[in-house]
């Protein structure tokens, strides 16, 4: 991993069109600014590392039978 | 062709109907090739994604507007150019549910939904960035 020292209110570019500026930091906590393509997706990593396990939840179930769900729905009961 | 399945055993399918998740899913990186079955109806409200490599390896997924109808997700042209999708028409969104025991608690993945481009298929489940889409959104009790 690089690793780079930046100070508040500085900002490092990535491949010309990401920018990540140090916006503030207080104690434990950093803010950051970025300023990216509107095609690029940016996400904190916990959200990927959740859905992640939702994934493996979903495939851990046992075999749950469709028909019975289909009948809750439309019986709302 | 004939694979083996979760819910149903052994299964004959349209190799044309399967699937490609050309990055895998989130979790499921190795893991390509899918299948959708359902009980034959194109309205189903609840199907299994059912990957033709792995027995054990099925999601069920559901249409989301069958329990969200406003359910919107605004996904970047990027992620759709992944998938060769270039019209609306053939976009077939589905969402991962969980089923516990209790079906009754079934939620599902507003977050991360699947794109499936039905013409090419090609797929991809997209994380979106808007989080007020909820990973476990409980569809039978806080409707």
């Amino acid at each position: 991993m690089l690793v780079l020292t930046r100070k508040k209110g500085e900002t490092i570019i990535i491949q010309n069109g990401i920018e990540i500026t140090v916006v503030d930091v207080k104690g434990q906590q950093i803010r950051l600014g970025i300023k990216a393509p509107e095609d690029v997706s940016i996400l904190r990593k916990e959200v990927f590392d959740a859905i992640r396990n939702e994934n493996a939840a979903a495939v851990r179930q046992n075999t749950p039978d469709l028909d019975k769900i289909a009948h809750i729905m439309k019986s709302g009961k | 062709m004939d694979i083996s399945t979760k819910a149903f055993g052994v299964c004959s399918i349209d190799p044309e109907e399967i699937v490609t998740f050309q990055n895998g899913m989130p979790g499921f990186e190795d893991v390509h090739q899918y299948i959708l079955l359902g009980n034959g109806a194109e309205d189903t409200a609840l199907m299994w994604l059912q990957s033709t490599e792995n027995p054990d390896l099925a999601f069920v997924v559901a249409r989301p507007e069958t329990f969200r109808s406003e359910y919107k997700p605004k996904i970047k042209q990027a992620e759709l150019k992944e998938i060769k999708l270039e019209t609306a028409e053939d976009a077939l969104v589905l969402v991962i549910a969980v089923v516990p025991e209790d079906v009754k608690k079934m939620t599902i993945n507003l977050r991360a939904p699947l794109v499936i481009n039905r013409r090419t298929k090609l797929a991809k489940q997209i994380v979106l960035e808007d989080e007020n889409f909820s990973i476990r959104e409980a569809v039978f009790e806080s409707k």
